[in-house]
């Protein structure tokens, strides 16, 4: 006992050398340990199989005894045709589905801020907020469902207005669309509650001065909820844009079929099917860790912009 | 006082714009859901025909009798019941020690420990290489594979941390070493019982992710008896859609036709159930957990 006390002063004190600190926290590194060691196996694991990306993989060798091909992986996905195209489609789905993710939920979330009728405010955020419980098959199903050409009920309401039926799923140019929407649908309840969190932290007295004042409420909005919640929005952008170049894997395999191949096909998804499905590990590999890369390069340049710009960083 | 609640004319015009758009926005969240229920009991041929767009017409229960038949939807469930359950238990025991440990200061290392951390969130080695790995160790074709690569998040870990530092007062630690506890005792006695809040939400959010996992389903898993519900689901939407399977229904007729496009309403639903039935109970933890995680750690 008395020795631990000992020690208890000595860490206070901090003239132990690191050594012993280290081994009077040696509960707190048994706490950690399982943690580091799942990122070990799972995480950094699979960072030396990145190798394959230059190198034409043998089952037989293995990743190490497999013969080295240099940039070949590289240049054969950046000279083939489509290689722009898959690009293009990667970058126009989810730039914009980032560019929708940032600034609707703070217009509902200052929408919804301004209303004083507590069940209705209520109502609107649960049910706003419920779709993002659900999984994309169960969002993607829906569409399918509610888009069919023969009995879906927007198809179904397009028809009597007078429009003729269009095979959604079957039209190259709503695959965007459709990625997009169901994005908005099922994360702005999600994303708001950030925002309205914040804008509850207002000063209530200087909002009621701002009243006393006659300032009106669109200028109240402007002027001291907006200023209030710039922090949260940055820091919302700066995660937003980071996956600036990613799009969800599992909603673009769901929505893409044979037809809507020309638009729907990404890199994520190329990168599954050349992968797993055709077997061509080393050039998967390579157009992964383009854009991974790509990512990598996103994040770094968004965090460096906000915090040139406003003094807010993630890093 | 009085003042401030007196409306003037132009808030008057501003609340009603308001209090509109926001019908329209719930409109737009709750109808593709609502639909998709009036549909599943209603006969087809009013589906069709556009007459069932607010109230349900000729009742029936015909798409979910025949759903109830699919064995797989009900495999489905029981798996992805058991990974949840699974995945969630190792997922929480790895998380709330470590988040716990990463949040004292004095930790040494620290920093290497969150640098390396915060690096898996952006780089990793990609589908092929994980693929790789998973078949290596042996992984493919059980729920394994699902469970154990995710098993740490990063992610959570900062919104566990933060709690853990601003709730957990300095004070009560030193009470547990003037006891003669250490760590240990401080982390079982005090800190987990004070930590009741993020440990509810911690469950749901990894719950939630493993409920609705697909995409490693689709990657990892070869034996249809072993798919989550997700996947059977998605396999199933896909082959009714396409037409391409006719799901033991038979001959392709008007009548065969029919019950597909009830099958396929009732089938999201008993897929989305129980996440409709739980949510009314855990939305206010998932807000605690947002809320959480917007104070930056």
């Amino acid at each position: 006992m008395k020795i631990s006390r000992k020690q208890e002063v000595a860490v206070i004190s901090g003239n132990k050398t690191v050594w012993q600190r280290m081994l009077s926290q040696w509960q707190l590194y048994i706490f950690l340990l399982p943690a580091l060691i799942f990122l070990a196996i799972f995480a950094y694991g699979p960072m030396y199989g990145i190798l394959l990306a230059f190198k034409d993989y043998m089952p037989m060798k293995g990743i190490m005894g497999s013969p080295w091909v240099g940039f070949k992986h590289f240049t054969r996905f950046f000279t083939q045709p489509t290689c722009l195209q898959y690009i293009k489609n990667t970058v126009s789905i989810s730039l914009v589905s980032t560019l929708l993710s940032v600034p609707i939920p703070i217009i509902f979330a200052l929408m919804l801020d301004q209303v004083d009728t507590k069940w209705y405010k209520k109502l609107v955020q649960n049910m706003t907020y419920m779709p993002y419980m659900l999984s994309v098959v169960i969002v993607i199903s829906i569409c399918q469902v509610l888009l069919s050409p023969t009995s879906g009920v927007v198809n179904i309401v397009i028809e009597k207005l007078g429009g003729s039926r269009i095979n959604f799923f079957g039209e190259e140019d709503a695959v965007f669309w459709i990625y997009w929407l169901t994005g908005v649908w099922q994360n702005t309840g999600y994303s708001a509650v950030i925002y309205l969190a914040a804008l509850s932290g207002i000063d209530q007295e200087q909002l009621e001065a701002a009243k006393i004042d006659g300032a009106s409420r669109l200028r109240i909005i402007w002027n001291i909820k907006l200023p209030a919640i710039a922090n949260t929005v940055i820091i919302m952008m700066i995660l937003a844009f980071g996956g600036a170049f990613n799009v969800g894997v599992d909603k673009m395999l769901l929505i893409q079929n044979s037809m809507n191949l020309g638009k729907s096909e990404v890199i994520s998804t190329y990168v599954y099917k050349v992968g797993l499905l055709g077997g061509e590990y080393g050039f998967s590999t390579a157009i992964n860790l383009f854009n991974t890369l790509v990512n990598v390069l996103c994040v770094l340049t968004v965090n460096k912009i906000a915090d040139v710009v406003s003094d807010t960083s993630l890093f | 006082m009085k003042l401030l609640k007196m409306k003037t004319k132009s808030d008057i015009i501003f609340d009603i714009i308001n209090y509109s758009f926001l019908a329209v926005i719930f409109f737009a969240a709750f109808y593709p859901l609502y639909f998709v229920v009036i549909a599943s009991f209603s006969d087809p041929t009013y589906v069709n025909a556009g007459e069932t767009l607010f109230l349900p017409k000729g009742f029936t229960l015909a798409g979910y009798e025949k759903a109830f038949e699919y064995k797989k939807i009900w495999i489905g469930y029981k798996n992805s019941a058991i990974y949840t359950l699974i995945g969630t238990c190792i997922n929480l025991a790895v998380l709330i020690p470590a988040s716990f440990a990463l949040s004292r200061k004095e930790l040494v290392g620290r920093k290497i420990f969150t640098t390396l951390m915060l690096f898996t969130m952006y780089f990793s080695g990609g589908t092929i290489p994980v693929y790789l790995l998973i078949k290596n160790l042996g992984l493919m074709d059980t729920m394994w594979a699902l469970v154990l690569p995710g098993a740490f998040s990063v992610y959570n870990m900062i919104i566990c941390r933060s709690y853990f530092q601003g709730n957990v007062s300095e004070e009560l630690f030193e009470s547990v070493k003037l006891d003669g506890g250490g760590y240990m005792r401080f982390f079982f006695s005090v800190v987990l019982p004070l930590s009741k809040a993020i440990i509810a939400v911690m469950v749901l959010y990894h719950a939630l992710g493993h409920w609705n996992v697909y995409v490693s389903a689709l990657y990892y898993l070869r034996d249809g008896d072993k798919y989550p519900l997700q996947l059977v689901l998605a396999n199933l939407t896909n082959s009714l859609t396409n037409s391409m399977v006719d799901g033991g229904l038979g001959a392709d007729t008007a009548e065969t036709e029919k019950l597909r496009e009830m099958i396929r309403y009732s089938t999201i639903l008993i897929a989305a159930l129980p996440m409709i039935i739980l949510y009314p109970f855990v939305q206010k933890y998932f807000v605690t957990g947002v809320m959480i995680g917007s104070v930056k750690g």
